[in-house]
């Protein structure tokens, strides 16, 4: 049996916000079980989500402007017609090409695309295998191409199930009330079973080749998934209010059954390696399943992307992977490189992704080479398509358009042709949108722009097509591409380039061209009047398109303009309705984040902060914020690495953090400075706090208060010992007082004591003044140490760093906290310079003391552990 | 119902349904093939039983 072998399952579209209650309630116990003994967390997309562009990259670790596959469709190599995406058309190597070379064995089943089968040192099943021919009358030969090694295709032929083979065994766990479908009008239970088919055969290849191979790395890819979010979302529960009673009622649970069905199959493939084997189960995005759910598609092309989520899932287990941990920041990008560091290999320094290294126990430095590409050897990719005429596949042609994934292809070659070399050239410009190298995107955007179409004749428009260009609103004349999304995405780009009156020629462009659907233009109409100075028109523009539809991405965009206008709690309240909408958008709790920093909460400000970096890694903003949140709390040494992130992460551009930095060093350099903050006045109902680190001398400062006649809030729990031989005057509830503060109205007009940590636990509505005791930081750590036993030589460093810490978080809540006055008392003072700090003492409580017996209170033959 | 015993590779019995399951699918090639064993089997002793 070989060792470290790894198995990488692709669910198309799983999210886990489908999951995560399936999780809960038992519902996908194979799941489960892999996460409790691995890793789990969000998976990252990339823009446009388009499957097989994506699915490419999670194979070669590259953008689609690198690995080139750009659609689901391409261009016959003989110019002759157009097709479903190939093999041919990704020009980078995979996973299994770069393992073939290093002398691996790889079984790739049903990979997007993987057809034709490359001739790697394992077997390919590719992604035509499933395709089968609906009508079971027709036959559905197995195509030169779809298996590797051809020798296999005798073993695996009746691995194909058929749709006509589903039956209600198979459709009632998932759609029980099966019989109230009317077949004739309603096409659900069709697409059910062709869908049920496809994945079943994918799976029956997989299963074989698992069992019946020596293999070292295994990927299978199912989109069981995705297409039934695609065909049955829009019933899943809550019921939406378009949405009849009785079609709700029909196909409510087919989503969840999708999933439940691919955990089994999980479970399945879980029994076929062994525990050294490393298993992963990604997505390469997610799927709408809340408010977004699009019921009525617009008319622009792979328009039911637009119901794919920013994160889709991973889910890692094997002997060198975590234990159940949550990981953070993982892209799709990143699956290729981390795969290869797995077996030890190294990653080629044009991949885009970066290796996981979080997911591993123990993890050992990345090697790299420059590139993989430019390696000379038997890679087993198919280099010779010029003979390649497979003809197109009608079948999955139709599948996706279906799936709305593509329009239907003119009936005339030549303009299929056109249209399709015009999408994969505004798909590359998206890439590189998403990418943010609008250069090479407006490049792109302006040549697809300025290139000359043909007409739809009238011929055509009453021909053959009639119906169909009469659906999409042709009318004689018009452009056989539709260039609104080129100018839409060339808005985009100037706004994000803010070249304002450049996107205003655009606004006003596609104003003119859109006679037919409506866009929403609301946010760069917004925009354009904000760099006009128009500040409140385009707030009146948003607030309007809030009332007519309220959504996150209005809130937010309402939001920026609050900040703008320095109304913090405005943004605060957009940017928490913008959440409400969408609690995992990165983008708004990076914004909420900032508003938070202004409104001087740091607290919350570092939670969103770190939310967002939890949602997405790269996000240097965000380390940036969570930065000045924690330079705000005093945590000095977090804000530095947060800064340092921010700047690694955005090397040329992000001076703030490089500012901020400097700025940091040189405070981490000065020692702390400490300042009162009292008015030495009285306060009705005030409540005294003798506060400090352990160890610092707050028992003597109890001690001295209770003997100038303060009343103290004890149990007197805690009994007196040789380390506090007169006493600890502590108060049990303390220590719990992050859980509950209710006791702090028993200590009005008395003294208690609490450890500076917990200071950030009392409830503001009392009136608090604090005593804070200070002393040496190395004769506070030596005294803890001797108390607990230990060498008080020995100085734990860690330790030390964390008292800094809280001393510093203690000087930003006195300032920040307007309930809370607060005086530093130095120990040594105490008992060298007593009566000064005695009457000090007084005059902050603010009553009359026995200042005698609070200066005899001071026993100086305790005062020990000197530094 | 005509069932058919399966042994999966643990030796554990497993009554196949003619009509077919979810959890046999999911049980990926061995599952398929024996489901259509068994399809085929009650097919043949369909047949005969018409005959007679």
């Amino acid at each position: 049996m070989k060792k470290n072998k790894l198995l990488l399952i692709g669910w198309d579209a799983a999210d886990w916000k489908i999951i995560g209650p399936m999780l809960a309630k038992g519902e996908m116990p194979a799941l489960k079980k892999l996460i409790d003994k691995g890793v789990y967390g969000n998976m990252s997309t990339m823009n446009p989500p388009y499957s097989p562009m994506l699915w490419s990259s999670v194979a070669t670790g590259k953008t689609p402007d690198k690995h080139g596959v750009l659609g689901f469709i391409e261009i016959m190599p003989n110019m002759k017609g157009i097709r479903p995406v190939t093999t041919n058309s990704r020009k980078a190597k995979a996973l299994w090409n770069i393992l073939h070379y290093k002398g691996y064995k790889s079984n790739v089943i049903g990979w997007w695309p993987s057809f034709p089968a490359e001739p790697i040192n394992g077997v390919v099943v590719s992604d035509k295998f499933q395709k089968v021919n609906k009508d079971p009358n027709k036959k559905s030969p197995i195509l030169k191409g779809t298996i590797h090694p051809e020798s296999l295709v005798k073993e695996l032929q009746d691995l194909r199930m058929f749709p006509h083979e589903v039956t209600e065994a198979h459709i009632l766990p998932c759609i029980p009330n099966a019989d109230r479908v009317d077949q004739e009008k309603d096409k659900g239970l069709v697409n059910f079973a062709k869908m049920l088919a496809e994945n079943s055969s994918v799976h029956a290849a997989a299963t074989n080749v698992m069992r019946t191979t020596e293999w070292d790395f295994t990927a299978i890819y199912y989109d069981l998934i995705d297409h039934f979010c695609h065909a049955f979302m829009k019933f899943h529960p809550p019921k939406q209010k378009a949405i009849s009673q009785d079609m709700y009622d029909i196909y409510n649970q087919a989503v969840v059954s999708a999933y439940k069905i691919q955990d089994m199959m999980l479970e399945r493939t879980m029994e076929l390696v062994d525990d050294d084997t490393t298993i992963m189960v990604v997505s390469d995005h997610g799927f709408e399943s809340g408010h977004r759910r699009i019921l009525k598609m617009p008319k622009y092309p792979a328009a039911p992307a637009l119901e794919h989520r920013q994160f889709g899932i991973f889910v890692a287990a094997g002997p060198n992977i975590k234990k159940n941990e949550k990981v953070f920041g993982l892209g799709l990008i990143d699956i290729a490189p981390t795969i290869l560091h797995h077996f030890n290999l190294p990653i080629g320094k044009d991949m885009d992704g970066k290796v996981a290294l979080d997911i591993f126990e123990k993890p050992t430095e990345p090697k790299y080479i420059e590139s993989w590409e430019s390696i000379k050897g038997d890679f087993a990719q198919i280099k010779d398509s010029s003979g390649d005429d497979i003809l197109s596949d009608q079948e999955t042609m139709q599948q996706l358009v279906d799936l709305g994934y593509i329009d239907k292809p003119d009936e005339k070659i030549e303009i299929a042709i056109l249209k399709t070399q015009c999408d994969l050239k505004h798909n590359l410009a998206r890439v590189y949108l998403g990418k943010k190298d609008y250069d090479a995107s407006n490049k792109i955007l302006l040549e697809l722009i300025h290139d000359t179409y043909p007409k739809y004749q009238k011929s055509e428009i009453e021909g053959k097509n009639k119906e169909l260009l009469k659906k999409q609103g042709v009318q004689e004349g018009d452009s056989v591409v539709d260039v609104v999304p080129f100018y839409m995405d060339l808005l985009s780009i100037s706004l994000a380039t803010k070249t304002y009156e450049l996107a205003e020629e655009y606004l006003n462009k596609l104003r003119e061209l859109d006679k037919n659907f409506q866009i929403n233009t609301y946010f760069s109409e917004a925009k354009i009047l904000l760099n006009k100075g128009r500040v409140h028109e385009a707030l009146k523009l948003l607030q309007k398109a809030k009332d007519r539809k309220p959504n996150a991405e209005v809130w937010y965009q309402m939001g920026t303009i609050y900040v703008r206008l320095n109304n913090y709690s405005e943004a605060k309240n957009a940017f928490e309705k913008a959440l409400e909408f969408e609690i995992d958008s990165a983008k708004y709790h990076q914004a909420i984040a900032n508003v938070f920093i202004r409104l001087n909460d740091f607290e919350t400000a570092a939670e969103h902060a770190l939310t967002a970096i939890e949602l997405i890694k790269y996000f240097p903003e965000a380390h940036y914020t969570l930065g000045e949140a924690l330079e705000k709390l005093g945590d000095l040494e977090n804000a530095k690495i947060a800064y340092e992130t921010a700047a690694k992460l955005k090397p040329v551009e992000h001076v703030r953090a490089e500012k901020a930095l400097q700025n940091l060093d040189e405070k981490l350099q000065k020692p702390l400075e400490l300042r009162d903050k009292a008015d030495y006045k009285h306060k009705k109902d005030q409540i005294v706090i003798v506060s400090g680190l352990p160890r610092s001398g707050t028992s003597l400062m109890m001690q001295m208060l209770a003997n100038g006649g303060i009343n103290i809030l004890t149990d007197e729990n805690r009994k007196a010992d040789t380390s506090n031989p007169k006493g600890y005057y502590e108060y049990d509830p303390v220590m719990s007082i992050h859980k509950d503060n209710e006791w702090l109205n028993l200590a009005q007009n008395k003294s208690v004591k609490i450890v500076a940590p917990l200071l950030k636990f009392l409830d503001p509505k009392y009136r608090y003044k604090v005593i804070f005791m200070n002393r040496d930081l190395n004769e506070v750590v030596k005294s803890q140490q001797k108390m607990i036993g230990k060498d008080p030589e020995t100085l734990p460093t860690k330790l030390f760093e964390a008292y800094k810490k809280h001393l510093a978080q203690v000087e930003v809540w006195k300032d920040r906290e307007p309930s809370v006055e607060l005086i530093y008392v130095d120990y040594k003072e105490v008992i060298n310079n007593t009566k000064a700090i005695v009457e000090k003492v007084v005059s902050f409580v603010g009553v009359d003391m026995n200042n005698e017996e609070m200066i005899n209170s001071v026993d100086m033959s305790l005062y020990r552990n000197k530094s | 119902m005509s069932k058919k015993e399966l042994e999966t590779e643990y030796n554990q019995p497993y009554k196949i349904p003619v009509e077919g399951s979810l959890g046999i699918l999911a049980y990926g090639d061995l599952g398929l093939r024996a489901w259509r064993k068994v399809k085929h089997e009650n097919k043949l002793k369909n047949d005969s039983n018409e005959k007679e």
